[in-house]
């Protein structure tokens, strides 16, 4: 099957079997900050957005990207400057070996959109199906309520 | 900067940068570390067992010290220095004597005694401390055990990077409530059952409660700026604050982790 | 990822009547809608082989209603997501809006539909239990027309469902409630999100002083199927809600279901804590 989906910004056809998982179609495609942590929906370290809303992409098969648009990690940024998420990522120490984080950031994008001013709570709950094994989420909600300030 | 320990999130590069920068009397972004191919650094040993900023940091820091000590005794470089004239000794040197290369070798500190080949003796030096406190509610009609609050306290010789630091006591105190509360592993003859993330069941951002965290520092003498390890330190103090804890509001004692709901019950019961 | 895609087909027709036609002339054929179950088993390595057929272009069935003469009609479509944001459930159904909550994470809630959580009928799910209190009907369709059930009769078994070939699920149906009911849900599970459950309890009553007029009680997790406690809301019904009554009622629950030893929890630990719940909501939201 041949999909058209805009892919961050730019329009574009994507080949595969209709149940093909989005999370290798896009890896193969070359957006390889789509991580793999599980295969089972449980991690978020494969979530991308599909019509801006957070979706594992290990889960979602290449047919129901049929006219979507999707974002991944590598779309977050423009040109090279970074998103103020990001940049709080970084400022705050909101990753250690990266695996959940392009995940995180892309939870925070979701999360900033439907609360752009987010209690600590409403960052628990939001960022609940994204594991973290190295810094405890704390660190994460820092870089989440400081992105937060950057953006208002 | 050449050594074996390798980055995996936790700041190694950061820290050799900084604690070789700090030894230098340069910017830590003109360190450069060199990726760990074992065909190109030396055996530093492995990225194991507390030991990379303690060990491995102390002998970045001497082998750095040693380069500045040469280009000073060779008076290209005087006490203080802009960078730029760091960068003119450095050249200075190589092109008069060749390549300039400081290698430092682990010795154990006075009166340090290790047999490697009967694996007796002190395997350190010192040793890294903290307190740990946990707040904890019961659910009663569930059995849940839900930490409310948790404080750590570490003493570490000296916090290289403190975000780092906080970072990994952060993140070593997460596991360890895991651990605590939740990371059971289930055994059927003999194959482990719960190998997948739906079923081993480790905490999410809704399962943990803020976690405070503050070091105090007593230097090490034998560490950089007098640094200790903290790895692995996070991991041994959560459970028994938590079962401490969960004692104080039960009377039950606890006595095997984790301390699932299943189980307080039955203690609870008993 | 361990399933070889050359078994399955993943068909998308362009509208309602040609899904339900393709699965009429495809016995066999499954109906695909969000994903986030049937992929998870994909991965497995155990979805059973063959047609599965895409329900993305049934825009009809995805949204809420509230009809003129009250209640509420959900589309099968409808994601967790749409029902956690609606504000047309507040007055009266709330605790679907809890379900859809702690059903996994945003991610799932996202793309996992309610039609597709009744359709997977894992006895583990959220939404059963709310389903069951608020006296849900199913209008199930096909190529040869439509039909309706009371969602309690739907279950018959560990995964046995009364849906039959060609047949899915296309609206729940909630009656019109009075007013003065009180709701209580509480899904226990491994672990406060991404979790599933241990135990789940979903509740209403109708007071009338310290009289129980009405009562609904429903959970999932203790037995092969969701259950309607029906004993358990006999031995309540049209009496006095004091400490004998809620002895009685946690009596009849706890006869009535048959949880088991599992990989999450024990039967033990599930029949206790589905008394506990029964007795906190008898105590704390009856009571007012």
């Amino acid at each position: 099957m041949r999909v058209a989906v805009t892919l961050n910004g730019r329009p574009l056809w994507l080949d595969g079997h209709p149940m093909a998982r989005l999370l290798d179609v896009l890896r193969a495609s070359g957006m390889t900050g789509t991580k793999e942590g599980c295969g089972e929906g449980e991690c978020g370290a494969c979530a991308v957005l599909l019509d801006g809303r957070l979706v594992n992409s290990c889960l979602t098969p290449l047919a129901h990207a049929e006219g979507m648009s999707i974002t991944t990690i590598e779309g977050v940024a423009t040109e090279s400057t970074l998103h103020a998420i990001q940049s709080a990522f970084l400022e705050c120490g909101g990753a250690q070996c990266g695996i959940c984080t392009p995940g995180m950031v892309l939870a925070a994008y979701e999360l900033l959109w439907r609360h752009p001013d987010p209690t600590e709570d409403q960052i628990r709950i939001a960022l609940a199906g994204n594991l973290c094994r190295c810094t405890g989420y704390m660190r994460i909600f820092a870089s989440v309520l400081e992105a937060a300030r950057k953006l208002r | 900067m050449l050594a074996a320990s390798t980055e995996i999130g936790q700041g190694t590069n950061t820290i050799f940068s900084q604690i070789a920068a700090d030894a230098l009397g340069i910017d830590p972004d003109d360190v450069e570390i060199a990726q760990p191919d074992t065909s190109v650094v030396p055996d530093s040993g492995p990225t194991v067992a507390s030991r990379t900023c303690m060990v491995v940091g102390k002998l970045v820091e001497s082998a750095a010290a040693g380069i500045r000590h040469t280009l000073v005794d060779a008076g290209f470089l005087t006490a203080v220095f802009t960078r730029a004239e760091f960068q003119i000794a450095c050249r200075r040197y190589v092109e008069t004597f060749g390549s300039l290369r400081s290698t430092s070798q682990y010795t154990p500190p006075p009166g340090l005694v290790w047999d490697d080949d009967k694996y007796l003796g002190d395997a350190y030096g010192t040793y890294g401390w903290a307190v740990y406190v946990a707040e904890v509610s019961v659910d009663t009609a569930t059995w849940e055990t839900r930490v409310d609050d948790f404080v750590a306290l570490q003493e570490v010789g000296k916090v290289i990077n403190p975000t780092l630091a906080t970072g990994q006591i952060e993140g070593g105190v997460a596991q360890g409530i895991g651990w605590a509360l939740y990371e059971d592993v289930v055994w059927r003859e003999g194959r482990m059952v719960n190998s997948q993330m739906t079923n081993y069941i480790m905490p999410t951002s809704m399962d943990l409660p803020g976690i405070r965290v503050y070091f105090e520092e007593t230097p090490y003498p034998y560490g950089p700026a007098g640094a200790k390890g903290i790895g692995e330190l996070p991991m041994d103090g959560p459970a028994p604050a938590i079962f401490n804890a969960v004692a104080n509001a039960t009377g039950v004692n606890v006595t095997r982790l984790p301390l699932t709901p299943e189980r307080l019950m039955d203690l609870m019961d008993a | 990822m361990t399933a070889s895609l050359a078994n399955y087909e993943l068909v998308t027709p362009d509208s309602l009547a040609e899904v339900l036609d393709d699965l009429a002339a495809h016995p066999g054929a499954r109906p695909f809608a969000g994903g986030t179950d049937l992929m998870v088993v994909l991965e497995a390595g155990h979805l059973p082989a063959g047609r599965y057929v895409s329900m993305a272009n049934c825009p009809q069935l995805r949204g809420m209603e509230r009809p003129v003469a009250g209640g509420l009609v959900i589309g099968a479509l409808t994601t967790f997501t749409e029902i956690r944001e609606s504000e047309a459930i507040d007055a009266g159904f709330g605790m679907l809006k809890q379900a859809a909550s702690d059903t996994g994470g945003v991610a799932t809630q996202n793309r996992g539909t309610i039609g597709g959580n009744i359709a997977n009928a894992s006895p583990a799910a959220d939404t059963p239990p709310v389903l069951i209190a608020y006296d849900a009907a199913l209008e199930l369709l096909s190529s040869a027309g439509s039909r309706r059930v009371p969602y309690a009769a739907f279950h018959r078994g560990y995964k046995e469902m009364d849906l039959q070939p060609g047949e899915i699920v296309a609206r729940i149906l909630l009656p019109a409630r009075g007013v003065g009911w009180r709701d209580h849900f509480r899904k226990v599970g491994t672990r406060r999100a991404q979790a599933i459950s241990k135990v789940c309890f979903a509740g209403s009553i109708l007071m009338d002083g310290a009289r129980i007029l009405d009562v609904r009680i429903a959970l999932g997790s203790v037995a092969p199927t969701v259950v309607r406690a029906t004993a358990a809301e006999a031995a309540l019904r049209g009496r006095t809600l004091d400490a004998q009554t809620v002895a009685a009622a946690i009596d009849a629950l706890t006869s009535a279901i048959a949880p088991i030893d599992d990989i999450r929890s024990t039967a033990r630990y599930r029949t206790r804590v589905a008394a506990n719940l029964l007795r906190e909501f008898l105590t704390q939201r009856a009571a007012g």
